[in-house]
This record gives structure tokens, sequence and C-alpha cells, in this order.
């Protein structure tokens, strides 16, 4: 049974770096370059552009310094991570250890072959990424755009200050909007990404992700009690002990859903 | 030992001087007499061996560690304790002698003679604690002015260490940033076009062992320090390619200019820095040092804008620079960075061509 394959992003402002990760890539059949970016405006464009043909990468090659946005700024613009993202940096040490998990990989330019043979060998891409494997949450629900919708187990990146976070959408109990921003509830830190709610609404499984009112969209799999509330709205609470009000429209739209 | 010996010298003489005193002004009133030459030697006495009791108990209690306020209401306060004690125990004498001796005149009131004795005593007794923790006091404030100037200097010696360190290190230090990526490029280069490759490994040991150097070096010619930015250049062109355009020009007559080493270079590595590594399109990087009447000015300009948050990183080259051109020049040498259009940034350099023998 043949392994399957990973299909890789590069993303560096040197082209020689790139053509030197390539040529090392080489060793590794299994990995497949599919596409590679100078900068993050391209590289966006690149990842929108696999998204929509079906065929998203499985891992990125991620510079953290390059002009313009970082790979750090490209990471926290993207709705969702891909699966595995691997820096690749001549000398940032400093800020990889801002990281708060460990659950990120890194190379050093120069890169040793034995190190990304390690860093490959790693790689065994997670059940949820493979393209056919779609999310419970995503097939429960007609989805009519063409976008996929983003399940439990897609990543966010974070960068909330100096600390950088993988974010598991299912880790989120609760999204708020904040002016610009919208505050996310996970374990005991609520960083702040810079999106509109109704943005990451239209991105995210709506069978899972409820819009409770204009102010918050909440994961159904999270609440802990439901009661009634004044004026026939909805109050939950969610596991994190935040109590979120639906307001009344949504409260029905929530009672016509669940009532089945 | 010392300060013991001046303290039995001051009591022995003082208390001395004391019972003279009380003996010529006895003798003046009612003529010289054994009793008055009794009475002055006793009270000295007393005095004595009163304020070496107060003494010992001072120091038992350690009122001299104390601060000036605490210090001053202890001794005003054991002063007319030991005053009151000295007048009880005069008065036992005087009234012992009196016993032993009985003379015509009357005793004078009891409680009277105790009253003035106490007044008389505590008076003593604040002038001798005023003069015994004066000299303590004046000790301590010299020694405390001493250990300051001890710690003062010990603080601008380790200053100057850290500064010769620091200026050591920065001086010597290639960004690592730029290390590794150069060396990834060359790498690359390897398969890609082997003798460009090669001319990068070269160019890459020049510069390494300029920057080395740089370190034991006050000043190099300017012309060495061109070189080694346009071999700089040439490096950074394999990183960013068409994205990094170049252009250095200097008179010849300006090559032999003394400059700090690593200074134009710390200019230019900020320019591709801030400037063309910040975007994509890039840029191109000027270098020019022109020589002009009584020195030499060095102009790096490359497109970007200041920028205030990028300062602590890139300030600290530029703020090392100006220091060690300012040594170099003293205050006719001048660093100035600026926004010279809305796009361009502009570095300035003047060197003074005489090198003042002062420094």
């Amino acid at each position: 049974m043949s392994r399957a394959m990973l299909r890789a992003v590069l993303v560096d402002d040197e082209r020689l770096a790139r053509v030197e990760l390539r040529r090392l890539l080489e060793a590794h059949p299994e990995v497949e370059v599919v596409g590679e970016a100078a900068d993050a405006p391209r590289a966006r464009a690149l990842l929108d552009a696999l998204a929509e043909a079906g065929t998203p990468p499985d891992v990125l090659f991620l510079d953290v310094q390059m002009p313009g946005e970082t790979g750090f700024d490209l990471l926290a613009s993207l709705d969702a991570v891909p699966p595995a993202v691997v820096f690749v940096t001549a000398y940032d040490e400093h800020a990889l250890r801002a990281f708060e998990v460990s659950a990120v990989d890194y190379l050093v330019k120069p890169v040793a072959p034995a190190r990304l043979a390690a860093a490959v060998a790693r790689l065994d891409v997670p059940e949820t990424a493979a393209p056919d494997d779609i999310p419970e949450a995503a097939a429960s629900e007609a989805v009519e755009d063409a976008v996929r919708r983003l399940g439990v187990d897609d990543r966010v990146f974070v960068k909330d200050g100096e600390r950088l976070h993988f974010v598991r959408l299912g880790d989120v109990r609760l999204f708020e909007s904040e002016g610009n921003y919208v505050r996310l509830y996970v374990g005991r830190e609520t960083p702040l990404v810079l999106r509109s709610l109704n943005q990451l609404e239209a991105r995210l499984d709506p069978a899972v992700f409820f819009r409770a009112s204009r102010k918050h969209l909440v994961n159904l799999a999270r609440v802990t009690t439901l009661e009634d509330w004044f004026g026939g709205t909805l109050r939950a609470v969610l596991d994190g002990g935040e109590a979120v009000e639906l307001s009344r429209r949504q409260a029905q739209r929530f009672r016509e859903r669940t009532s089945l | 030992m010392r300060a013991s010996r001046a303290y039995w010298i001051c009591q022995l003489s003082g208390w001395s001087v004391y019972a003279a005193v009380n003996l010529l002004l006895g003798s003046l009133s009612n003529g010289p007499s054994a009793s008055g030459l009794g009475l002055s030697v006793g009270a000295s006495a007393i005095g004595l061996g009163a304020t070496h009791a107060f003494r010992a108990v001072i120091l038992r209690l350690g009122w001299l560690e104390r601060s000036v306020a605490a210090l001053a209401v202890r001794m005003a306060a054991g002063s007319l304790v030991t005053a009151v004690a000295m007048a009880v125990v005069a008065l036992a004498a005087v009234s012992a002698v009196f016993a032993a001796f009985p003379v015509e005149q009357d005793a004078p009131p009891l409680l009277l003679s105790f009253l003035g004795a106490t007044v008389n005593w505590t008076a003593l007794l604040l002038i001798w604690s005023g003069l015994y923790a004066g000299v303590h006091l004046v000790g301590r404030w010299r020694e405390a002015e001493r250990e300051r100037a001890q710690a003062e200097a010990e603080r601008w010696r380790l200053e100057a260490v850290a500064r010769g360190a620091e200026l050591r290190a920065l001086q010597a230090q290639v960004n690592p940033h730029f290390l590794f990526n150069s060396l990834n490029t060359v790498r690359a280069l390897i398969a890609e076009d082997p003798d460009r490759a090669r001319d990068a490994v070269t160019e890459l040991s020049d510069l390494l062992r300029y920057a080395l150097a740089a370190g034991r070096r006050e000043t190099v010619p300017l012309g060495d320090e061109i070189a080694t930015v346009r071999r700089y250049l040439a490096l950074e062109g394999l990183r960013f390619e068409h994205r990094l355009g170049a252009e250095v020009r200097a008179d010849p007559e300006a090559l032999a200019a003394p400059v700090p080493p690593m200074v134009v270079q710390t200019l230019v590595e900020n320019g591709i820095k801030h400037g063309i590594g910040r975007t994509p399109e890039g840029g191109a990087l000027r270098v020019e040092a022109r020589a002009e009447a009584g020195g030499v000015r060095i102009v790096v300009e490359s497109p970007g804008v200041l920028d205030a948050e990028a300062e602590p990183e890139s300030g600290v080259g530029l703020a090392n620079a100006a220091e060690r051109l300012r040594r170099l020049g003293g205050d006719r040498a001048a660093l100035v960075v600026r926004q010279a259009t809305p796009n361009t940034v502009r570095a300035e350099i003047l060197v003074p061509l005489a090198v003042p023998t002062d420094a």
C-alpha cells in the first residue's frame, strides 16, 4: 500500500531559497511541490486557487521574514491554515519561540537534508486533511457556495501581540464581535483576530457554529445548558462559563432547527 | 585601638580642663583652699566615670548606628538620666565629706543642691554628648563619602568595560540573518551556477575577514570600506536578484580618508533591511563618497520610510556608528539619517579629513 502523496506549497521571497528547498524535497518522492510563491499576496492567491480546485495543500513550507507581510502575517490572514506548517528560516529562533504550543516544526537555512527528512517523516497528514474525507459537520448541511466550509478540525492562526497560536476551531467556544476584530474564547485564552463576525460565519460550518446574536457566534458542541430567557429569548451557557443570550429571532430559528 | 586612645586623650584632657576651671573659679571667689581642690578634682573624677559608663551604654545599645535624629534624642535622654545619677553620687559624696569633717558653715538645703547639681551636670553632659556624637557623625559621614566615591569609580569602570566589549562585539558582528541566508544562497548556486557559487564563497570569506578585523582597528581607509560594501551588495544581489539595484560611486581622492570600519556597511545593511528587504518589488540603493573641502561626505540612499517602530535593532547599529564617528572626528564628524523624499531614506556621514590628535 503506497503512502498518500503530500501536496506541498513553498513560500519564500528568495528564488534560490525556493530552488534549494525544491531540490532537497526531491529526495522525498512522497512530497509533491504543487506550487510556490514569493510573497504573502501571491501565496494567498495560490492557496485560494488550490482550495477552489479541491486540492488544498497538506503542508506549507513557509519563510518567516519576507518583504511586506511576514510568514506570520500570511498565516493570520488565512481563513484556515493548511494542516501542517513548517517554518523555514535563516535565523528567527526568537520569533518561533513565541509559539505557545510546540505543535509546529521549523527548519533553519541552509536546510540540512537529515533535518528535512525528520520533518517530512513527522508530516503524516492528519486524517481530516484528505480531500475526500469531508468532516461530518460539512456534510450535515447543504452548502450552497463552492467554498468548503470550515469544520471543527480546521485550524486558524492567531497572532495575539507577541504570542502565536494555532487554534483548532472545535476548541473555540465562542466568537465575539469586537469592532473590526473578533475575540475567540479558547481554553483560558481570548485572542483577537482581524476578521468580521459575518466573514467568519460565512466560512464556518453552520451546523456547529450558530449565530446567537449580532455580537456572538457560539460553538453548539460547547453549550452546557440552554434556558428560556425573558421575552422568548434563549440563554446559552458555555462550558467555559460564558453566558450568551440568543436574540429573539435567532432563538426562534434555533427552536425551529432543533425541534425537528 | 587608635580611636580608643584618642578617646582617652580627649576624656582626660577635657575633664582636667574642667577641674582646672572649677579650681580657678573657686579660688577667685573663696580663695585657694584644700576643699576647693578636692571638690574640683572630685567633680571631674565623677564626670569622667559617669561619661565613660554612659559611653559603654551608647556602644552596647548601638546608638551610633542610628539616624542623626534618633541618636540626638537618645543622647539627650541619656544625658538627663546620667546627670541625675551623677547628682545623687556627687551629693552623697559631699554629704559624706561634710559628715566626716564637720565645718561651721551650714550645709545648703538638700533638694536645692540636688536640683542645681542635676541642671549643671545635664548641661555638662549635653555638651559632652554633642562633642562625642559629633566626632562620630563626622567619621561616619566621611566613611559614607568614601564608599560612595568608590562605588562611583567602580560603576564608571564597569561601564567602560561594558562599552568596550559591546563595541567589539558589534564591530565583529555580521548579521546572522544575512550570513545564513547567504550560505543558503551559495548552497543553491552550487548546482545552478558553480562559478557564481565559487565567487560568492570568496566574497563572503573576504567580508567575514574584514568584519572580524574591524574589532581590532580604529579606522580603515574609506577605500577598504567601499570594497566591503561592494562585496556585501554583490552577495545581497545574489539573494534579492532583480529586486536589488545598487550603485556605488566614490571619488578617488576620498578613498584614503580614515573611517571607522563597518560604518558605511552598517548604513547599507540598514538600507537593505528596512528598505529593499521590505518591499516585494525591491528598489535601488545608492552609495556615494565625495571629497569636499575639509572632509569626505558619504551618502547612502535607499527606498523606504523611516520607521520609528523599527528603531530598536537598527538604532543600536546607528548609535554605535555615530559613537565611533564621534570618537574619530569629535564634533566635526556627523551622522544624519533622514527622510530625503517621501520614499527615500538618506543617511549621510561627514568625516573630517584632519584627524584630531587629542583622541
